[in-house]
């Protein structure tokens, strides 16, 4: 069930940034052309040439600004809108279990941002002026495949790192998901209780924290990243995984034992 | 298989200090029409919607073919909400394939000849059409199930007399006759012809549960009739005139 539901919310992901995406790319694409990367410093840049350059940069800054602020009313929009308003009257009357229902959710997030993420590399890549031949020099290539064989724990570091980079995004996306659960609780002024909750359980973040750092755990948690460096990524992404998982948990209980579409 | 389709044991619920429902105990069997009757703010959506776990009782129980409310009796359970519950850049085969994917019971042939019968084109985006083919839409939706349990509430508020006799019609043509209807309206009138039982909600309490034939034959009037006489009482008993 849960690839299903998948299948809807990444449906309604694609029709959000069916446009956006391509529009970054294009965009960028066309600052490739007209950015003045090859004039050197005596030549004189053309006035019209010059206008068009922060007209069509000025648009791309603009695209990428929205890419990112979509990507984030989404993320609160698909929970918000699709579990707790009108869409919650279809979703949870569906056959599945509530918990499924906030992992697509989550899965979904996780994967517009890191999407986001990559298109805006990706357009920034395709504006820089590059140069082709070098970019397919298979010699190039060879030795950079022969260095990372020298350095097999390179690609895992590499991969380790963006595991802990989508554990933290996770917990993000999960602590804004229980807010909006705790503010759904309260029978007025919902939006607002999720903006407290989500402050609060900031704060509560940083106190348990604070209370683990008087314990001497933090000296005991860097001492072991000391031992290796895989070791401490593990370390960061076991201790960001912990409150991302509880937070999961929170959240389904509210929305199974809780719920209430008014 | 319990002999109820719906069991409901001492069931309250409050918004605040607002109670809803207070202390309902109700059951009603299978393959029946019920018609759940009440003026607006009698708690007929709220017991609805526990029905279908959209809201949490705040004391009793109630079940739902001998389960308590869940995965398993949301897939015997098809609701008609008293809104409109889809994104809006869907189309209609949309909507069709995701209750195909999630509903064992939806019949897609069924809704896509439902949605001709009905003038509906079933490719067309759903914010292109006007609210009362968003509504067949839903319809569809609902009476394309063979579900155990049909929650349908309101169905014919909003629209012309015509138009009510065309949902009932499509209502009645499509359901699974081993399965029970559960209307929940204020325009009884409407819908007393069809009703095997009648259940009258009154500021969240059930007044009387019947079958249609009794309330005629020891009342000796119709379900509307004695409707308007309660409920204009209730009226009077408030002194709002």
């Amino acid at each position: 069930m849960l690839g299903k539901l998948l299948k809807y919310d990444i449906r309604a992901m694609w029709k959000q940034f069916s446009i956006i995406w391509p529009a970054a790319l294009i965009i960028a694409l066309i600052n490739r052309f007209t950015l003045p990367f090859n004039q050197g410093s005596g030549n004189e840049v053309g006035v019209k040439s010059e206008l068009l350059a922060v007209i069509t940069i000025t648009v791309f800054v603009g695209v990428m600004c929205a890419m990112f602020v979509v990507a984030m009313v989404f993320v609160l929009t698909r929970f918000y809108r699709g579990l707790l308003g009108d869409e919650g009257y279809l979703m949870h009357t569906l056959p599945v279990q509530t918990w499924q229902l906030v992992l697509s959710k989550l899965i979904c997030a996780v994967i517009v941002t890191v999407l986001n993420v990559v298109v805006s590399f990706l357009a920034m890549f395709l504006m820089m002026p590059i140069n082709w031949t070098a970019l397919f020099d298979v010699i190039q290539w060879q030795r950079l495949l022969q260095g990372l064989m020298k350095q097999p724990d390179a690609l895992l570091y590499l991969g380790e790192f963006f595991l802990l980079c989508g554990t933290a995004l996770a917990l993000m996306v999960t602590m804004v998901y229980l807010s909006m659960s705790i503010g759904h609780l309260f029978h007025r002024r919902r939006v607002l209780m999720s903006v407290v909750a989500f402050f609060a359980l900031d704060i509560a973040g940083n106190l348990i924290i604070s209370f683990i750092n008087e314990l001497g755990m933090l000296r005991f948690l860097n001492k072991m990243a000391e031992w290796g460096g895989h070791t401490g990524f593990w370390v960061g992404i076991v201790l960001l995984l912990i409150p991302a998982v509880l937070m999961f948990l929170a959240t389904s209980y509210l929305l199974k034992h809780r719920l209430n579409l008014e | 298989m319990s002999e109820n389709l719906i069991a409901c044991r001492g069931l309250s619920k409050a918004y605040g200090r607002k109670a809803a429902l207070s202390g309902v105990d109700l059951e009603v069997g299978r393959g029946r029409i019920v018609g759940l009757l009440g003026p607006n703010g009698s708690g007929k959506t709220t017991l609805i919607k526990l029905m279908c776990g959209l809201l949490q009782p705040t004391t009793g129980q109630i079940e739902i073919g001998g389960l308590p409310v869940g995965t398993e009796t949301k897939a015997m359970v098809s609701y008609l909400p008293d809104r409109m519950y889809f994104a809006n850049w869907m189309r209609a085969v949309d909507l069709f394939d995701l209750f195909r994917d999630f509903y064992r019971d939806f019949d897609y042939e069924k809704a896509i000849a439902m949605c001709r019968s009905l003038g509906v084109e079933p490719h067309d985006r759903l914010k292109t059409m006007s609210k009362g083919t968003k509504e067949k839409v839903q319809l569809v939706l609902v009476m394309a199930r063979k579900a155990q349990l049909y929650l349908l509430d309101e169905p014919i508020a909003g629209v012309d007399p015509a138009a009510r006799d065309f949902i009932l019609h499509t209502i009645l043509t499509n359901y699974n006759e081993e399965g029970t209807v559960l209307i929940s309206t204020h325009l009884i009138s409407d819908i007393e012809k069809v009703l095997d039982e009648a259940i009258f909600l009154k500021t969240g309490k059930v007044m009387l549960h019947e079958t249609v034939d009794h309330i005629r034959e020891t009342q000796g009037k119709s379900v509307d009739a004695l409707f308007r006489e309660i409920f204009r009482a209730q009226t009077l008993e408030g002194g709002e005139f």
